[in-house]
């Protein structure tokens, strides 16, 4: 068996975690300065400008930090670029193109128009649908166990969207940004202490 | 240990009489080496452990060990060390005159100059693989198959640990508990299976131990809100989850000869040597049914401690994913079925040992790096003797 192959089998009940962390493990915290008006290498400017109206839906601005103030879309891209193959740049970007589509073909307004709350709500119809429809994930993962999967646009379109919200919250989460302003951040971690008090609503610590 | 491991612990050892669970062991300082030893030849390279969890990266301040933390310092300071880099090592070059070897031939990496350097020992220690690939390049009339392989053994019955293997849970509770700060390693349940009396198992012989720990889950978990993105499943996201635990086994593997290496002469890297090939994938059933049984005595241990929602998982084996290759040289008394004899030395040319995992003879089911060190100190405290003695 291929050590890709096997690697793809560990846990797929954590498959979306898992594949979050291989593609983006190797990158992890690099973007270091928020980089809104960034120049795109691995996405063409029209993806990477459908690319930022999805991160910010997905993790939106409040009062704390959206995917664009930590520079999650740039991030992404270099990420993309320095480990996606051919095969992962291919899928990648047929789903986003499909997703793209869809969009503007269902929704009242354009993908460019639309404001960050209408994204989120259209990310969320698909979860929802998904949820009321597990086919189409199972079918999903079916053909990800293929070396070469041929997707449906439908599979192609599930693919994106489940890999962006990861990547999207993987990006934003191990930001230096959010990493060390948002959660709780201890630069010098020290000695492992296993049993302490924890208050309803405090935040976890930082994955830096 | 946290309050939950510390919870499973109490449980699992009050129900089981031969199953404990510890905190794991790795080999890293919990204190400095030099009050130990004021005169000790490696003062300066290493600290106590400062908790960072860089153990991966080969820690960088030298807390756990590594041999450019350790062993390497301690013996640039006996002056007697040279360190050779670039040089990538491909045949141990043999006399048949004396029966013994005289050297190894070298490759610059960067600029693929060929070097022969001249030794009365040479320990090949370059990992399983890559020490079974020397000796296999070393080709000679004595030894048409590779140097000190008269039993055929060598380059075969390669050995890793299975694991992919064990069970999880939902810990209910503990919601006003936390934890901070990094260590070095999760919990570990020994082995207790096969170690006499009623651990002795009908459908398996050997045994397994488990990794694990429990948490409070990240930012990745599912956050089993209706809405899976925006505000609210962002902030959300930020607070620490439910405890959840898991355990995973990692197992013996047998040695089988079939499962072997060999050198592909036709496809050569960019030094012209043979690159390594390998059909290694074959387990036995003894591996098939010792992972049963680590997906269920798993389960029950999670179950034992209170725990919800256990459940067992099998990813299958796989050779290599352990990444603890081992088994291509192995040792033995009888030199028709082995390659070295009890002191790593191979067993025709009495002044070359091999002392990494190559020697082994089976898999055990720990992680081997602090037994292949053993061994090798052993080896070499043994080969010193033997030169001072004039036998090799």
């Amino acid at each position: 068996m291929e050590r890709r192959e096997a690697l793809r089998n560990i846990g797929f009940g954590s498959a979306a975690i898992f594949g979050s962390s291989v593609l983006f493990g190797a990158l992890q915290g690099c973007s270091s300065v928020p980089d809104i008006n960034w120049v795109p290498i691995y996405f063409s400017a029209e993806e990477a400008a459908q690319l930022e109206k999805i991160c910010e839906g997905i993790c939106p601005k409040t009062d704390t930090p959206g995917a664009l103030d930590a520079g999650v879309p740039s991030h992404l891209d270099k990420a993309m670029s320095a480990t996606a193959n051919e095969a992962e740049t291919k899928l990648m970007k047929q789903g986003l193109s499909v997703f793209a589509e869809n969009f503007d073909k269902n929704q009242e307004v354009g993908l460019y128009e639309a404001t960050t709350e209408q994204m989120t709500s259209v990310i969320n119809g698909y979860f929802k649908k998904y949820e009321e429809d597990p086919s189409t994930l199972r079918s999903l993962r079916e053909a990800m166990r293929e070396e070469n999967p041929a997707l449906t646009p439908e599979l192609q379109e599930a693919l994106f969207v489940t890999q962006v919200v990861d990547s999207t919250f993987w990006s934003y989460f191990t930001s230096e940004l959010v990493g060390e302003t948002v959660m709780r951040y201890d630069p010098v971690p020290g000695v492992y202490e296993g049993c302490i008090p924890y208050e309803a609503g405090q935040r976890a610590w930082s994955s830096l | 240990m946290n309050c939950v491991e510390k919870d499973f612990r109490k449980a699992v050892e009050s129900k089981w009489n031969n199953r404990w669970v510890t905190i794991g062991r790795t080999a890293h300082l919990t204190d400095t080496l030099a009050s130990a030893d004021p005169n000790h030849p490696n003062q300066g390279g290493r600290v106590k452990c400062l908790m960072r969890n860089r153990c991966m990266r080969g820690c960088p301040y030298g807390g756990y060990f590594s041999s450019l933390s350790s062993t390497l310092p301690a013996g640039v300071a006996t002056g007697n060390l040279t360190i050779q880099t670039d040089a990538v090592v491909h045949e141990v070059m043999y006399d048949d005159s004396t029966g013994k070897a005289t050297g190894v031939r070298v490759i610059d990496q960067n600029t693929k100059e060929s070097t022969e350097y001249y030794a009365k020992v040479i320990f090949l220690c370059a990992s399983a693989i890559a020490s079974a690939s020397i000796l296999m390049q070393s080709k000679s009339a004595r030894f048409p198959n590779g140097m000190g392989n008269d039993s055929g053994e060598l380059g075969h019955n390669i050995m890793d640990h299975h694991l992919g293997v064990g069970a999880y849970a939902q810990v209910d509770g503990y919601e006003d508990k936390y934890y901070k700060g990094r260590r070095a390693n999760g919990v570990y349940v020994p082995r207790f299976r096969n170690l006499g009396g009623s651990s002795n198992m009908d459908n398996f012989v050997r045994g397994y131990g488990y990794q694990g720990g429990a948490s409070r889950q990240g930012w990745g978990r599912n956050l089993g809100l209706e809405e899976r993105v925006g505000p609210l499943a962002k902030e959300a996201a930020m607070e620490p989850g439910s405890w959840s635990m898991s355990i995973g086994g990692f197992g013996e593997v047998l040695p089988q000869h079939k499962n072997y290496m060999y050198l592909d002469y036709d496809n050569p890297d960019q030094w012209g040597l043979p690159q390594v090939r390998f059909d290694a994938g074959n387990f036995h059933d003894n591996e098939y049914e010792m992972r049963k049984d680590m997906a269920s005595a798993g389960a029950e241990m999670l179950e034992a401690a209170g725990f919800k929602n256990v459940g067992t998982y099998d990813n299958g084996p796989h050779m290599g994913l352990g990444i603890h290759e081992m088994g291509t040289a192995r040792m033995g008394h009888d030199p028709k079925t082995s390659v070295l004899n009890k002191w790593n030395q191979v067993h025709a040319v009495k002044n070359v040992f091999v002392t990494d995992g190559a020697f082994m003879t089976s898999a055990a089911c720990h992680n081997p790096s602090l037994g292949y060190m053993a061994f090798s100190a052993r080896a070499a405290n043994y080969a010193a003797d033997q030169l001072k003695k004039g036998n090799i």
